[in-house]
């Protein structure tokens, strides 16, 4: 046995790979990820990012307001109830997360975030949003989801480049009138919610490829559904579905139609000649199996499941 | 050795109104509760000398418990004298019962008392148990409260000394809460309890295995580091480090999958590759180290750190864990993100498996465009981590969603190239208990909009949601699939039949499970508790089982363990708030590369680290476990594979421990044969300083030899069969 000693160790240690941590890394303050409010206002003229994920905070410290260079901030898994006005402050800022802490509302001066681009509010208990959020004419992102969300005012139908909206699991009961304002929203996902209807805008979201409806009391789909041409996958397992719209087969676009677990007794006669359609699942239904043979005969290479 | 018993799980579950505590034990009744008491309920004031053992009670009436009434459940009614609404305050009650022996040191002395409102309990004139009573009383003292437990049978841990060999006598006064109460109920139970011992199985792990251990004491999170005392750590990795090129900045933090990546199959030499589950897209991402086994040192050493440049697929998000893979890549898992699909190449942004190439810190380019991909084929989804088969096509992996907390399939269509691949997704006949069978159901997953939507196509299918999915990964030993459900805090595992599943069932767990822990200081009982999430195996089929949540342990599940004989030990109680995470171990097994994501920052306590370095958990840290045999300033030098013989034609050596020994080594071995055999002991000069003839039988084969008369050193044993000879070292101190 070879007994090593603390003395020999530690030279190797100092020796050994550590000694590549003798060299400073060259310090580029908007590059650099900041861990604290206090730390990033030494450096205040130029802290860029400041990440606060999982710094066990019950309160946002509201000196952030002076940090008025910050594009990226992460607040994610702390205990924060609410947002000091002093955010308002941030007017850089582009990415802000403020996933999983306990949020009831955020401050009217959010409005101020003119540049915000992407910003998650998932997992909080947040009910409403400010008016103001009618000035986010930069966002992309909004994840809304996990939330207590019951409806969504119209001042959300101001987001004029928001590309994916997310906003599953929450309460809502409706939509707004204008939601097709949303003109340029790519995603949208709704599952897990309370809806029964759909308001008559809805079909003017043309850009609209992913259309996610899963999990909540849709009697119907609109006839209109064939505005939203850019359609790749619709999503309405789980609902209460008793007829299609016949137009759904106009979706040139549609690769996807998840249909299970609903109450669709037959099929749009339309819909046999959606040669196009890859996949279309019915799992859960009542259709009976001569529809479903016929279906098979009509569409022979799409996928379906029943 | 000692043995201590808490009754946690009774404390914990008393609070529940239950009676009995989940973990295992063995009781015996020295007095049950239908027992006889002699009993005094004429409303006279006793003052105190009825307590005493030799009181004479002969005058008092005799009956079985429950005594009392009101309740119309008794077995003898006493009276509460002539008047409903001034009803005697205190009734008296005495027993006696034979002690043969005291109970052992192993066993808890349990009370479980039924007092309607109040008691007070003496044993041998000693008060011992004063339950919803002020702290002193006299006759006229009424209860303390109007109990909605009154009918419960609160357990109380009393001291063994209360007890004495031969006549034990029990005096009981209960006492009213107010004059005009409906109801008086009376009965004792006393009861010696044990914990019933872990299922050991470790009898033929090689004694310097790093899975040989005896289970540290469970506690709440301290703020430092502790693991078995065999074992010692090295700091490899904090937070704030800076890269080895000064212009890649700083090590980010949250630390997650920490994968060592043999070079060559060395357990000496390879890369580990770091997680940082930082979420802050697109900056989250992976630090690669290499890093290199020092044999001057017997320490690790870390000749560089970079970090992956992920610029060419956009980023990745909430890379959280991941896995090595039979041909020595990393595969980075991301949790899934609200992102579009930025670059319009079809694809959503984030929530996709990665593979990278930890040689070149780069990530694979499929189909050779010049522009790294994803494993689009995989699903997107929120990864967890993945598991490649040996087949290197088969891959699991499990989705750490609540709505959609699936488990996946994926074979690809040629080895160890993971771009295209079929998908599957897990749907059990029936809820898990109720099933022990399933299917996979193929996924599409062809198209851009199929990959970006396998999650609704699962569930339009009906697969069976597990509720966060954590860990998958394959037993070495009986090459079942494992995986942890975060919710449930369960590992299940099935056996997979190619399109079916069998043998689906819960393999450890779940939250409320109270386990027994062998630790050096005796038997103890440690909650399981929630958050169970990365899973490891090593190669003899142990299961580690980290937590993030509950007290945030290391747990270790032997292969011999069941839900009714159950065997787990706890392998490390980590430093205060942090989460352990990302485990994986080098190809011999005895390095074991973990991290401890966000430890609290005020964590003080300096610990030594086999570098002989002073070190704190006071931030994201990356470190390395090991026996001391292997790492740091106590590591024994290597055994000479030159001369060390481990298996013959007919006969195998197994383990043998302890090693290094200050007494006496256990020997096991198996042989496919019976034949004489002859064991010598040499010492560095030779010398045959020990010799034994020893019948050898067919199968395992286990004897001592006593080495406490010989000096300290090194010896080689030798272990003659049939002309051949198993030979190794062993190390006396």
């Amino acid at each position: 046995m070879k007994l090593k000693y603390y003395l020999s160790a530690t030279i190797a240690f100092l020796l050994g790979g550590y000694c590549l941590h003798a060299q400073q890394p060259a310090f580029d303050c908007t590059k650099s990820t900041f861990r604290s409010v206090n730390e990033a206002l030494k450096f205040k003229d130029c802290a860029t990012i400041l990440s606060l994920r999982i710094v066990k905070d019950e309160v946002l410290n509201p000196e952030i307001g002076q940090l008025v260079h910050l594009e990226t901030v992460d607040l994610q898994k702390n205990s924060y109830r609410f947002l000091p006005e002093s955010v308002g402050a941030l007017v850089r800022l582009k990415s802000m997360i403020i996933s999983y802490n306990h949020l009831k509302k955020l401050p009217e001066a959010v409005g101020n975030w003119k540049q915000i681009e992407f910003l998650q509010l998932d997992n909080n208990g947040l009910s409403d949003l400010p008016l103001s959020i009618a000035s986010w004419k930069q966002l992309k992102t909004l994840d809304l989801s996990w939330n207590n969300f019951s409806s969504l005012q119209k001042e959300i139908t101001s987001l004029k480049s928001i590309r994916l909206l997310e906003v599953s699991h929450n309460g809502l009961l409706n939509l707004p009138e204008q939601i097709g304002k949303l003109s340029t929203l790519e995603e949208l996902d709704l599952t897990f919610n309370k809806l029964k209807a759909l308001p008559k805008s809805f079909t003017r979201l043309d850009k609209l490829k992913s259309l996610d409806l899963g999990d909540n009391q849709l009697e119907v789909l609109p006839e209109s559904i064939h505005q939203m041409k850019a359609l790749k996958s619709i999503n309405v397992n789980n609902n209460q579905l008793r007829t299609l719209p016949a137009s759904v087969a106009r979706l040139k676009s549609l690769e996807s139609l998840y249909l299970s677990n609903n109450q669709l007794q037959s099929l749009p006669e339309s819909l046999f000649t959606m040669q196009h359609l890859r996949n279309i699942i019915l799992v859960g239904n009542p259709i009976s199996k001569d529809t479903i043979d016929r279906l098979k005969k009509a569409l022979p290479h799409t996928n379906i499941v029943f | 050795m000692k043995r201590k018993f808490t009754l946690l799980g009774c404390a914990a579950l008393l609070g529940l109104g239950m009676m009995e505590a989940n973990a295992q034990q063995m009781t015996t009744v020295l007095f049950p509760a239908q027992s006889s008491w002699k009993y005094l309920d004429n409303g006279t004031d006793q003052g105190t000398a009825w307590t005493a053992s030799n009181f004479a009670d002969a005058a008092w009436t005799s009956g079985n418990a429950e005594l009392g009434y009101g309740d119309g459940d008794e077995a003898t009614i006493v009276s509460f004298g002539p008047n409903t609404a001034t009803k005697y305050t205190t009734t008296y009650f005495r027993a006696q019962f034979n002690l043969a022996a005291l109970p052992t040191a192993n066993q808890d002395v349990v009370i479980k008392l039924r007092r309607d409102d109040g008691a007070v309990v003496y044993l041998n004139g000693q008060e011992i148990i004063r339950d919803n009573m002020p702290a002193t009383s006299t006759y006229t003292t009424f209860a303390s409260s109007n109990t909605a437990t009154e009918n419960d049978f609160r357990i109380h841990v009393i001291p063994a000394s209360a007890l004495q060999v031969g006549t034990n006598t029990f005096a009981v006064e209960v006492h009213q809460c107010d004059l005009s109460s409906s109801d008086l109920s009376f009965a004792l139970q006393l009861e010696l309890v044990e914990p019933v011992p872990p299922v050991v199985c470790d009898q033929d792990l090689d004694s310097l295995h790093i899975s040989r251990f005896v289970s540290v004491m469970p506690s709440t999170q301290p703020d430092s580091l502790r693991i078995p005392a065999t074992h010692t750590f090295q700091m490899l990795l904090q937070e704030g480090d800076a890269y080895t090129n000064a212009a890649d900045g700083i090590t980010k933090g949250l630390f997650d999958f920490t994968g060592y990546v043999p070079i060559n199959n060395s357990s000496r030499k390879g890369y580990l590759s770091i997680n940082h589950e930082l979420g802050s897209w697109p900056t989250a991402g992976v630090s690669m180290l290499n890093i290199n086994f020092n044999d001057t040192t017997d320490t690790w050493v870390i000749t560089n750190n970079a970090p992956v440049d992920f610029g060419g697929i956009g980023g990745t998000g909430r890379n959280c864990s991941g896995t090595v893979t039979p041909w020595n890549t990393i595969i980075t898992s991301e949790e899934t993100l609200p992102t579009a699909d930025v670059n319009n190449d079809g694809y959503q942004d984030i929530g996709w498996m990665v593979e990278i190439d930890p040689a070149t810190h780069t990530i694979k380019d499929y189909d050779n465009d010049g522009t790294p991909d994803k494993i689009w084929g995989m699903g997107r989804m929120s990864h967890e981590n993945c598991v490649v088969a040996p087949d290197k096509k088969t891959v699991y992996e499990g989705a750490d969603e609540s709505s959609y907390g699936y488990v996946w399939k994926y074979v690809a269509h040629t080895a160890g190239d993971m771009s295209s691949g079929d998908l599957f997704v897990l749907k059990l006949d029936g809820p898990i208990g109720s099933t022990t069978t399933g299917d996979w159901i193929g996924i599409p997953n062809y198209t851009p909009e199929d990959c970006n939507n396998v999650r609704t196509y699962a569930s339009a299918v009906g697969a069976t949601n597990f509720n966060g999915v954590e860990d998958v990964e394959i037993s070495p030993l009986d090459h079942k699939i494992y995986f942890t459900s975060k919710a449930t805090s369960r590992v299940y595992r099935f056996a997979d039949n190619g399109s079916t599943v069998s043998q689906a069932e819960v393999f450890v767990g779940n939250s409320a499970t109270i386990y027994n822990i062998e630790t050096a200081d005796g038997i103890v009982q440690e909650q399981w508790d929630g958050g169970v999430d990365n899973l490891t195996f090593d190669n003899e089929g142990n299961l580690y089982v980290i937590q993030d949540g509950g007290r945030n342990h290391i747990w270790m599940v032997p292969p011999c363990h069941t839900q009714t004989n159950p065997a787990v030990k706890l392998f490390a109680v980590t430093p205060a708030g942090c989460e352990p995470t990302g485990m994986t171990l080098s190809p011999d097994n005895r390095y074991m590369f973990v991290s401890m994501q966000h430890p609290d920052a005020t964590n003080a306590t300096e610990m030594r680290d086999a570098t002989g370095a002073l070190v704190k958990f006071n931030k994201e840290s990356a470190i390395v476990i090991a026996r001391k045999e292997f790492l740091g300033p106590d590591a024994i030098q290597e055994e000479d594979t030159t001369t060390s013989v481990r298996v013959i034609d007919h006969a195998s050596l197994t383990s043998l421990y302890p090693n290094p020994t200050t007494q006496k080594v256990t020997v096991v071995m198996n042989s496919k044969i019976t034949a004489a055999a002859t064991i010598e002991l040499y010492n560095v000069t030779g010398a045959v300083v020990l010799k034994q003839d020893r019948k050898i039988t067919s199968g395992k084969n286990e004897f001592e030899i006593d080495m406490q008369q010989l000096p300290a050193g090194v010896y080689t044993t030798a272990i003659h069969i049939n002309g051949q000879t198993l030979h190794t070292k062993i190390i006396k101190q």
